[in-house]
């Protein structure tokens, strides 16, 4: 067994380690489980909606995405902060509410503002199915993300299929046993490591192969110009444009069902507005693995799998063990976006789908989607798994498919706002 | 915030079910009408569209209701 | 709508117009790094000075009420 998968092991088994350490009891009931008991501080909220920009289409995907098509990647740097900018105004009203009224999930959100009873269940109903049969993929790729990383740095199918189960079973544990507060312990172990992964990547990946960032993008400035402007073709202006603004609105208007559980549990609505003021300073951080693809333009022939360029230079430029260590942090984006992911659907489910009328039965329905979710996007994995022999996926194409769906059915209930604005006035 | 509701829960529930299968069938239809533009704006196009038409249906349904509407 | 509501507006303005101003489509580099990385960075950037002032603002208007 090689020292990188060593490494790979123990950090699955340190994050699934971790989940369990963010509660000392499991918790008593959903709002307890989905939402902290409401009682969510600053830098713990920080952390949880940390998750929500850095996860393995981040950190894989921008690498590719620059690899693959240049500057168009930089679509994705401001869609996350122009949402805030949104949200710092919107997210008190939103939390008032779901205080007041009980709120858990989306679906309760647009069941209680469209009101009347029959129509209202049924924009429940059908907002969580979509949100949870959209953003399953989204898991999928959370997992298939986790099983490509060990592939590309062992080459060892076996090994990746191990630790997709091994790390997929732990989330479902840590999940199941500690909720949210679970997420939000194993989320500043990966914002941490993450953090300081990147930087390390985006000093010793340019110096090593041309000197240095700016002697990098004069080289590419010269061999690849075409890499430093929006040109005809896949990505080109109205690609950029309406990718970046589609997603910024999907931000903004709260569609993805696992934004919500992060915001209904701060424990005031300053903590969120002073979240929204300071986050797209860390959000900056995003054009570190872009940095990193550029690179890659110079040195990997175009062949080159666009998801794998940010580990295959790691591998080039690195002793085993450090890439070990970038390993386990490209292992926790996968893992513990994941685990929010699951309290989004699971909620949704137990709250707005199946809807039994005590609290045991739905505390009960919700742990039992967490486990069948789970099991359904390992089944998916194994499914694409079986047709190519390998964990396929491209992070830009499948992140871009699978969010516009939901984005786009939450955008549209968004519409819901201005259906029931009149109460909205503070 | 605004301060009118402009539309009902019928516009809605229509705007986001056609905007939804418009969106699934141009992505697992691998439909390319629309160029490079994300699917997801064309699907938000559309829901906007289709709200305000059955917005205003609604609303002028619900003008001819309350001028037939016989006072008690 | 306060005026100060809209500070924030002007970050995400030149951010939404990123794509279509011709001088950032450019195989030029600012700081040694793509114009677009840098124009997208800054302005991402100055989306938490204008948020913090817009706070400061409304706590301000709110405490004069």
């Amino acid at each position: 067994m090689s020292t990188v998968l060593v490494i790979a092991f123990v950090g699955i088994v340190f994050i699934g380690v971790l989940g369990f350490l963010g509660r000392r009891r499991p918790a008593a009931n959903l709002t307890e489980w989905t939402v902290g008991g409401r009682q969510v501080g600053a830098v713990t909220m920080w952390f949880l909606q940390a998750g929500e920009i850095f996860t393995t289409f981040t950190f894989l995907g921008m690498a590719g995405l620059a690899f693959s098509g240049g500057v168009a990647a930089v679509y994705a740097l401001p869609y996350v902060p122009i949402a805030y900018a949104v949200l710092f105004f919107i997210a008190k009203r939103l939390w008032s509410l779901g205080r007041e009224r009980g709120y858990l999930t989306q679906g309760d959100y647009l069941e209680d503002r469209f009101g009347s009873r029959t129509l209202g269940t049924l924009s429940g109903t059908l907002s969580a199915v979509l949100g949870v049969v959209f953003v399953l993929p989204y898991l999928q790729l959370q997992i298939t993300g986790l099983g490509l990383i060990v592939k590309l740095v062992t080459g060892n199918a076996a090994s990746s299929t191990i630790s997709m189960v091994v790390g997929f079973v732990l989330v479902v544990a840590f999940v199941l046993w500690a909720g949210l507060r679970g997420v939000a312990v194993t989320s500043y172990f990966k914002d941490a490591i993450m953090l300081v992964v990147l930087v390390v990547l985006i000093v010793a990946i340019p110096v090593h192969f041309s000197g240095g960032i700016p002697a990098m993008f004069q080289r590419i400035q010269q061999l690849h110009p075409a890499a430093l402007t929006l040109h005809a073709g896949p990505n080109d202006q109205v690609w950029f444009f309406s990718s970046m603004v589609v997603s910024a609105i999907g931000v903004a208007l709260m569609t993805l069902p696992h934004q919500w559980a992060p915001l209904l549990s701060a424990r005031d609505p300053q903590v969120l507005r002073k979240n929204y003021t300071w986050m797209p300073l860390y959000g900056v951080c995003i054009a570190f693995p872009m940095i990193v693809g550029f690179a890659a333009i110079l040195v990997l022939s175009k062949n080159t799998s666009a998801n794998g360029v940010l580990l295959t230079l790691t591998q080039q430029v690195l002793p085993p063990w450090a890439v070990g260590l970038i390993v386990v942090a490209a292992i926790a984006t996968a893992m513990v976006p994941a685990a929010g992911i699951m309290i989004g659907i699971s909620s949704l489910v137990a709250r707005n789908i199946v809807r039994t009328r005590s609290d045991r039965g739905q505390f009960w329905v919700n742990h039992g989607t967490v486990v069948v979710a789970c099991a359904l996007a390992l089944v998916l994995v194994a499914r694409s798994y079986a047709r190519t022999h390998s964990p396929t996926c491209c992070f830009s194409h499948i992140a871009e498919q699978c969010s516009s769906l939901p984005r786009t059915c939450w955008a549209c209930c968004a519409n819901a706002w201005s259906a029931r604005c009149r109460s909205w006035r503070a | 915030m605004l301060r009118k509701r402009l539309v009902g829960k019928v516009p809605i529930l229509a705007g986001l079910i056609v905007a939804e299968v418009v969106v699934i069938w141009l992505t697992f239809g691998k439909i390319h009408l629309f160029g490079t533009w994300n699917v997801g704006m064309v699907g938000l196009g559309v829901n906007v569209v289709v709200v305000v038409g059955a917005g205003l249906i609604e609303r002028a349904l619900a003008q001819r209701t309350a001028a037939t509407a016989v006072p008690e | 709508m306060r005026p100060y509501y809209l500070i924030p507006a002007v970050p995400a303005l030149a951010l939404v117009l990123m794509p279509v101003l011709p001088f950032l489509n450019s195989t030029g580099l600012w700081l040694g790094l793509p114009r677009l990385l840098v124009w997208g960075a800054v302005w991402v950037a100055l989306l938490t000075p204008a948020m913090l002032l817009t706070g400061r603002l409304m706590s301000r208007a709110e405490a004069e009420k």
